[in-house]
């Protein structure tokens, strides 16, 4: 029991201030010890074994609700310099991502050209595939232009929440909208109102799965090896945006001046780029697994932000 | 300049619940108040309600001295501030005025 109480406090006090721990976690557990300690001298060993489990649910629903309590918090309390450094970085991000879907969607468009000048529709079915790449590359400046010397506890928080929630877009609209956009796309190129047959980057991810599962293995190649890549190319770039997330935010401890700052953040775009291109043609082409290509990115900017925490020194960092 | 907006103090149903049963008992402990009201108090909410109010300043607490069993953890012990009884008091005055004519 009292391993249960040292590791739920343990777990209090990785995600809870000590004013919370104090006043909120404490007491909790207090209750849970007693009400276990009552229930052991009375002999009733099954009540003991009843008030363990559901004190443990209730000392984790209430470590949730100070968690959710302190989020919610830090984004309705926000200080002068934070609000600041996510207008800044929100600004940046929104023209990025505008700028990259443009030049994404571009050369696709040009394609059409040699025909007929492409319709509206047909340039706005075009975004949803675009935006999973344009995301990534419109957090990398956000956060380190955006963010710069003005890193805090606070800051640091809001850009992970703000990261999830682009992970989360991203991945509802490579499940589930991408598909269809890219069928209307093909659809409308073909004019004549009959729907083409589907491919990989047409079917949903549960599709994808699901022919995946039903089609034998096949070597490099093949065409199951381009569903596979599909099928991994989602989920990794659904979390991409979180990857370049936790790269950033560990780059603005290390690049304190604007110059390098705008170098490193040119580098990183380019990096970012250059790992995707590589990921997806050494995949289709057998020279990667299909899993390592698509999650490359990822892969290396992850590791280059746990590298950069692992040597960081904390004499460096702005004062919370 | 534009006037700083006035923070008007608040109680919640849950927390004139609390202030109440500290008002009748003088002071108890979290899992008392829950006994005392099953219905509208909850073990897992309880806690993170009275970190709240003492945060607003309506209760305050302290450590009991002893565990109740041996190699048991010091309960809180919570009391109503005299903030705390005033905000009570005037709540629930203005609930008792309103109340009727809004009901209509």
């Amino acid at each position: 029991m009292t391993s249960l109480i040292d590791r739920l406090r343990r777990l209090a006090t990785w995600l809870c201030t000590p004013v919370s721990i104090e006043r909120r976690i404490e007491p909790t557990l207090a209750d849970l010890r007693n009400e276990y300690l009552d229930a052991i001298s009375r002999g009733s060993h099954w009540k003991s074994r009843w008030v363990q489990a559901t004190g443990c649910l209730i000392v984790l629903k209430v470590v949730s609700l100070v968690t959710l309590e302190r989020t919610l918090r830090s984004v309705t309390h926000l200080d002068a310099r934070t609000r600041t450094a996510l207008l800044e970085s929100a600004g940046i991000f929104a023209i990025v991502v505008a700028l990259a879907t443009v030049v994404i969607i571009a050369p696709v468009l040009s394609r059409t050209l040699v025909e007929r000048p492409p319709t509206a529709h047909e340039a706005l079915y075009l975004v949803p595939a675009a935006l999973p790449l344009a995301i990534p590359l419109g957090l990398i400046p956000a956060l380190i232009l955006g963010v710069r010397e003005r890193l805090s506890s606070q800051v640091r928080n809001l850009v992970l929440v703000w990261a999830l929630c682009c992970s989360m877009l991203s991945f509802a609209n490579l499940a589930w909208l991408v598909p269809a956009a890219n069928q209307a796309y093909r659809t409308s190129l073909l004019g004549i109102g009959i729907e083409p047959g589907k491919g990989p980057n047409e079917l949903t991810l549960r599709e994808i799965a699901r022919h995946i599962e039903s089609t034998p293995v096949s070597g490099p190649g093949a065409p199951l090896r381009h569903y596979l890549v599909s099928y991994h190319v989602r989920w990794a770039y659904s979390l991409a945006p979180l990857a370049v997330a936790l790269f950033a935010l560990a780059l603005t401890r290390r690049v304190r001046h604007l110059l390098p700052m705008a170098a490193v953040t040119l580098v990183a775009c380019c990096g970012w780029t250059l790992l995707v291109m590589v990921g997806s043609v050494f995949a289709r082409g057998g020279q990667l697994t299909p899993m390592l290509g698509a999650w490359l990115p990822n892969a290396v900017f992850i590791s280059a932000a746990l590298a950069m925490r692992w040597t960081w020194r904390p004499t460096r960092v702005a004062s919370d | 300049m534009a006037a700083k907006r006035l923070r008007v103090p608040r109680l919640s149903e849950k927390e004139s619940i609390v202030i109440a049963l500290l008002l009748e008992h003088e002071q108890m402990y979290g899992l008392e108040m829950v006994s005392a009201s099953p219905r509208h108090l909850k073990r897992g909410t309880i806690y993170v309600t009275l970190g709240r109010m003492e945060d607003k300043g309506y209760i305050t607490s302290r450590l009991e001295d002893a565990p109740p069993h041996a190699g048991g953890l010091p309960r809180r012990i919570y009391r109503p501030t005299a903030q705390g009884r005033q905000i009570f008091a005037v709540w629930n005055r203005a609930l008792t005025e309103l109340a009727p004519r809004f009901a209509r």
